[in-house]
């Protein structure tokens, strides 16, 4: 089977949109300003409630005060990418089904799953990504923990893996929409279900632990991460992180293409 | 007036129960914090004992399965819809009805509110069978909680209608409404009940009146 020579490659076409997205962005340098406000006070009231939730008590279904920190350090890291990168290009998706503009992304020339997922760029979201790493290295610093290469490279790997994770659990509800139709909500949804990740899977209880994991990959994209961070990841845990998150890409890829043929657009 | 109100609940009642997936996305993202603050505060019950500030598992459950309902009734028209409105321009024509601009507001959510009373039943009926809260409730408690309910849905209502108003000098005002959301979700009994505060924050929630849009419930 030959490729199409017209057809642009993911690689070239991610950075291109990258950079239009990121050019785009540093036109309105004011909403860095704005959007550093909005992390402080954000990372204010988790670090407010952390302390309430730890004048009652000195450890939380095993995990202590600094590591909670680093959970909440990572929670904040990883918002920060998938509000940067992909709920802005879900959002949109969820939108253009519904109004049937979603004909322009498919006419053209490239992969319509990497082509709706890159977009668009909320690069000053980025805010987010540096508060994140600058509160999981105070945990650390709290915790005297010796920083190994290795478990700075599991935490990067882990951090890689838990956000593909969750692009493909946000491809999955956007795609919900070429059967729902009107799925608005979605985000709420979404941040709702996000906003369990603060805490690490191990304190809900099993059936919701379970769900946490594997049908919502909060585990995989917070919690996970930050056991890497704080050095108790075992292998197996990270073995299941990477093996579950192929079969969530692969689901993901799967249910687009299934959804995509339900698509009738805006001028069919 | 009172013919007015009913006809904008009506229509956005109407409109809300035609799209109960969305409904139902919009409260499921709503109930999971309270949930997980109840894993949360009964885990720390649990470990010391079985009770905390005389809150045990049930009572946790309790509140935060009343809270459920509180945070879905509280919902009201925010400030960033205010933000686009103003961007778009959509409220030029809202201004040109012969009825002010805050009464449909008011009206469409009380309509809608009454899809998500109905749409919530199922849902507090499995966190109950799931969490066993302790709540037994005289008659007359639960008149004074439908009453104050709804007082809190019009305090919050037109307190965020009034805040905003500040769209019309800027539109850059994501900053100053999240400093507002996050003040009011400490304060307002939102993330813990007020009692687990410590003493000065009750005292602030109580002065800024979160309390009463928020804590659905005062232990005695």
């Amino acid at each position: 089977m030959s490729r199409d020579p017209h057809r642009a490659g993911a690689g070239r076409l991610t950075r291109t949109y990258l950079r239009v997205g990121i050019m785009n962005e540093m036109q309105y340098r004011v909403n860095f300003l704005m959007e550093m406000v909005q992390s402080l006070l954000q990372i204010g009231t988790a670090l407010a409630v952390l302390g309430i939730v730890f004048s009652h008590t000195d450890t939380l279904a095993g995990w202590n005060r600094s590591e909670l920190l680093a959970v909440i350090g990572v929670y904040t890291l990883v918002r920060g990418l998938v509000n940067m990168f992909v709920q802005p290009n879900m959002e949109r998706v969820v939108t253009e089904i519904r109004e049937g503009k979603l004909d322009y992304a498919l006419t053209k020339p490239a992969d319509s799953q990497v082509l709706v997922s890159i977009r668009d760029v909320r690069f000053w979201q980025i805010t987010d990504v540096v508060v994140g790493i600058v509160v999981v290295v105070v945990a650390l610093v709290q915790l005297r923990a010796t920083l190994q290469p290795s478990h700075v490279a599991s935490f990067v790997v882990m951090l890689a893996v838990g956000t593909v994770s969750i692009y493909s659990f946000w491809l999955i509800l956007a795609a919900a929409a070429f059967w729902l139709i009107r799925i608005n909500e979605v985000q709420e949804l979404f941040n709702g279900l996000y906003r369990a990740g603060q805490y690490p899977v191990g304190i809900y209880p099993s059936w919701l632990k379970f769900g946490l994991t594997f049908l919502v990959p909060l585990a995989f994209a917070v919690t996970v991460p930050a056991e890497a961070a704080t050095g108790r990841l075992s292998w197996s845990a990270a073995g299941i992180a990477v093996a579950a998150t192929c079969v969530l890409v692969g689901f993901s890829r799967w249910f687009w293409l299934r959804g995509l043929r339900r698509y009738n657009g805006a001028s069919a | 007036m009172i013919a007015t109100y009913a006809a904008y609940a009506r229509v956005s009642a109407q409109q809300q129960f035609q799209y109960r997936a969305a409904n139902y996305f919009f409260m499921i993202g709503m109930v999971v914090e309270p949930v997980i603050y109840l894993v949360v505060w009964s885990t720390i019950a649990r470990s010391h004992g079985g009770q905390i500030e005389g809150f045990t598992p049930g009572t946790f459950a309790a509140y935060y399965i009343v809270w459920t309902l509180v945070r879905n009734m509280n919902i009201v028209l925010t400030p960033f819809a205010w933000e686009w409105r103003i961007k778009e321009g959509q409220f030029s024509g809202q201004l040109l009805r012969p009825v002010h601009p805050i009464h449909e507001d008011l009206a469409s959510f009380i309509g809608w509110k009454f899809v998500v009373i109905l749409l919530w039943l199922p849902i507090a009926g499995v966190l109950s069978l799931v969490f066993r809260p302790e709540l037994s409730p005289s008659l007359l408690q639960c008149v004074v909680f439908g009453i104050a309910i709804w007082g809190a849905y019009l305090i919050r209502a037109i307190m965020q209608w009034s805040l905003g108003l500040i769209t019309f000098w800027t539109t850059r005002v994501g900053a100053i409404f999240d400093a507002w959301y996050l003040s009011e979700m400490l304060l307002s009994g939102r993330l813990f009940p007020l009692q687990l505060m410590p003493d000065w924050m009750q005292r602030v929630s109580w002065f800024l009146l979160c309390s009463a849009s928020g804590s659905p419930w005062r232990s005695p």
